[in-house]
């Protein structure tokens, strides 16, 4: 896609500028649903927008959390009550995402699935062999901002190394709270026994959380929370904040709760502690155990079938009049109902204009993918490569 | 005044009853309940779930798209009606839980991603949106205290008034440079005096200053000013006279909406308020370009900076010590900025007079009354703050 990039990964909306490209590929590749993600993505919003001119079907998954009372916040919320209030179905990632979003686009909770986002579990196994057993390492994975909590983790780095000689951190991951670290590093002499790696590659977080018997996680908010998934499928026994949808993501033995608050982190941490001394003893806490349970509670498998099942649920529904569009948008609110309509009448203009230049006819359809014929050649490589 | 944190209701329970009617219904098939195999704890739980369906009120419809916090109120009754009727049931069937027919009810929906449950993904539970709070920590006010609060602010909208006319007066060459120069000489000694005596009483940390040096300062600053005088009177020469107005009424307003309003901070001056602070000072400055000798401009300018930059922090310090005094001194700016105007422009008093009686006694209603709009929704979403007690530090 042609889209300058701004800041951070992120791009300007450009509201109907994507309109053409959009529908040239809605056409060409026969799409019926088309399924966005994440509420701060203006291309999500653009594409939701322009299928929905052009009559398809459309989801919305939503991965965030957001409160009511920042104007980042109050902004955003009006953004996802534009896009929401028009698509056939939304879905959450947890319970509590899903109540987030209830609220904060006015949406029919019947409305919204809960789809628990997973892991392949193949690539987060445990291995007993990584670990130093000299020592009880402890495992930080996190981008280093506020978000995540990092001024908690500053402040129990140095009152678990001081009650517990055993005790290492392996911090991984990058970010402006790098700092507050470093300096705590230095000031409390820990060098030894705090690691900091940096950020760390997607295909290297297994080979670190491998070394460590205990995952921290000392998050601020989170819809859900994939690191502790992670961690728990690698055998770690997880200790993490309770906030957002993380009390919904593990069962009980495998993690410890804490407030977000340096006392009571400090003391799950010394019971996760305590119980990584216990563990050998029992066998419903080995790391084994742990993966084969992970694995069988989160898998894409599940999702994809589940997610199909939306699909399925959407794709007969009669598509509303264009007026009936109309009211659930000037519905958002006082000014900005009148704003979002005349945006939809807009891009429901340019359809037509689009139409009219591009005719659906002269559009050339893709091909369908033989997917069998691919699949007998990768087979036949395979073979090749095998001999 | 406090107030009660209210659970907000949840609007979907009839639609919910609905749904699990169909579910006993349709859905698992019927067992005989046995409170042995199943714990009392599921007995007392369950049962209720399925009796339910008798006592179902009217299914509500039209329901498709709704603001969940809308129906909030007449939502509460409906819950508050299902538990009672859910109570009694309970009692009920502990009473008689031998009751033969009664189908076995699916296990109960859980807040959880990691079992499977043999619920829809889109299925809404009755402790949908149970940990919401709303208007959790709104602070009530009351209406005498919010009175006593605007005083500052039509203080500070009076002495804006006062200066305007002291310009005038000055421009219109009914107030000499020399008149004005003593005036605000002899109230800043006087308020300095004042300031020092506080401090001593007050025991703020200010005590300390040395006398001597804000003194010296003070001389040093005069003395600059008078020399460059001049310059700033010949600043603005090739600006019309309209323009000037139009930006003195535009850094006025700036400055009466960044002033530092709040009583906690005494003496120095932090972001909004130096913003309020510069503009004030631009505005003067401005002004003083109009003005036509030498010693007025002087005059008219140290009178300024002792105007906004000294007399905010002595009503400050009057505020602190008393709500008497700063009410006074409030009913004595305002009427020295009516009867000043009076002389000047009739309709700028009145509207001077009715814009403080506006704030002082009409706002606060307006704020009270405004206040049942509040609508503030917190719930597990919110980002947790972070409670560090650095014990190291």
């Amino acid at each position: 896609m042609p889209a300058v990039i701004v800041y951070s990964n992120a791009s300007l909306p450009t509201f109907f500028g994507t309109f053409p490209i959009f529908r040239q590929i809605f056409i060409r590749e026969q799409i019926d649903i088309v399924h966005g993600h994440q509420a701060f993505s203006t291309f999500c919003h653009e594409a939701i927008l322009h299928a929905r001119s052009l009559g398809l079907k459309t989801v919305f998954t939503d991965h965030s959390l957001l409160g009511f009372a920042d104007a980042s916040g109050i902004l955003l919320n009006k953004l996802l009550k534009f896009t929401l209030s028009d698509v056939n179905h939304a879905i959450c990632v947890s319970h509590t995402s899903k109540e987030n979003t209830v609220l904060r686009a006015a949406l029919d909770p019947q409305q919204v699935s809960v789809i628990p986002n997973a892991i392949i579990a193949e690539q987060f196994e445990p291995d007993l062999g990584a670990r130093d057993p000299s020592w009880v390492t402890i495992v930080v994975l996190s981008r280093l901002v506020y978000r995540k909590g990092i001024d908690l983790l500053v402040v129990a780095v140095p009152r678990i190394c001081q009650l517990y000689p055993r005790v290492r951190f392996v911090i991984g991951g990058d970010g402006p709270k790098r700092i507050d670290l470093e300096q705590m590093r230095e000031r409390f002499m820990l060098q030894d026994r705090v690691e900091l790696l940096g950020s760390v590659k997607a295909a290297d977080v297994r080979n670190v959380l491998v070394r460590g018997d205990i995952f921290l996680n000392t998050s601020l908010t989170e819809a859900f929370c994939i690191a502790i998934v992670e961690a728990a499928s690698c055998g770690l026994l997880v200790v993490s904040t309770k906030v957002g949808g993380i009390p919904e993501v593990l069962p009980r033995y495998m993690i410890t709760f804490a407030a977000p608050e340096e006392d009571d982190i400090v003391e799950a941490l010394s019971q996760a502690i305590a119980r990584v001394d216990d563990r050998p003893n029992h066998p419903e806490l080995s790391p084994q155990w742990f993966h084969s349970q992970v694995k069988k509670m989160y898998s894409w498998h599940n999702v994809a079938e589940r997610t199909e099942r939306v699909y399925r649920q959407i794709i007969d529904v009669e598509e509303p009049p264009l007026i009936e569009r109309f009211r659930r948008y000037y519905g958002c609110g006082l000014v900005a109902g009148k704003i979002f309509c005349l945006i939809a009448a807009i891009d429901f203009l340019i359809g037509a204009v689009l139409a009219w230049l591009w005719p659906k006819e002269h559009i050339e359809l893709a091909q369908p993918f033989a997917s069998e014929k691919y699949q007998r050649i990768v087979n036949q490589n395979r073979l090749r490569h095998h001999r | 005044m406090k107030i009660m944190p209210t659970r907000i209701g949840v609007p979907f329970l009839s639609r919910r009853r609905d749904n699990l009617s169909d579910a006993a219904v349709s859905g698992s098939p019927p067992t005989r309940l046995s409170p042995l195999s199943h714990g009392l704890d599921d007995t007392v739980e369950d049962i209720p779930v399925v009796l339910k369906k008798s006592n179902a009120s009217p299914v509500r419809t039209g329901f498709s798209r709704f603001s969940p916090l809308k129906s909030a109120g007449d939502a509460e009754a409906t819950n508050g009606l299902y538990l009672a009727t859910s109570r009694t049931a309970a009692v009920d069937a502990t009473a008689s839980s031998t009751r033969p027919t009664v189908i076995q009810p699916r296990r109960p929906w859980r807040k959880l991603l990691y079992i499977k449950q043999e619920y829809p993904d889109d299925y809404v539970d009755d402790t949908f949106l149970m940990e919401l709070q709303k208007n959790a920590n709104v602070r009530m006010y009351d209406y005498s205290t919010v009175v006593i609060q605007t005083t500052v602010i039509t203080q500070h909208l009076s002495s804006i008034m006062i200066f305007i006319s002291v310009f005038i007066n000055l421009y219109r060459g009914s107030l000499t440079g020399r008149t004005l120069v003593w005036c605000s000489s002899m109230s800043t000694v006087l308020g300095f005096v004042f300031w020092d005596i506080l401090n001593m009483y007050l025991r703020t940390p200010e005590q300390r200053i040395v006398r001597l040096n804000l003194i010296k300062g003070a001389m040093f600053f005069a003395l600059l000013l008078f020399g460059l005088s001049p310059i700033l009177r010949t600043l603005t020469e090739d600006t019309s006279r309209d323009t000037i107005w139009a930006m003195t009424v535009i850094f006025f307003g700036v400055n009466l909406a960044f002033h530092d309003y709040s009583t906690g901070n005494l003496t120095n001056i932090r972001f909004p308020g130096s913003v309020s602070l510069n503009a004030a000072v631009l505005a003067s400055v401005l002004l003083a370009s109009q003005l036509n000798n030498n010693l007025s401009v002087f005059a008219f300018l140290s009178f300024a900076l002792k105007w906004f930059a000294l007399f905010p922090i002595f009503r400050r310090y009057l505020k602190r010590i008393s709500d008497a005094a700063s009410m006074a001194t409030t009913m004595v700016l305002a009427l020295m900025a009516t009867a000043l105007f009076m002389y000047i422009n009739k309709a700028v008093a009145l509207l001077h007079i009715f814009s403080s009686l506006f704030i002082t006694f009409v706002c606060p209603l307006w704020l009270i009354w405004v206040q049942r709009y509040k609508n503030e929704i917190n719930g597990p979403w919110d980002e947790a703050r972070p409670i560090v007690h650095r014990y190291f530090h």
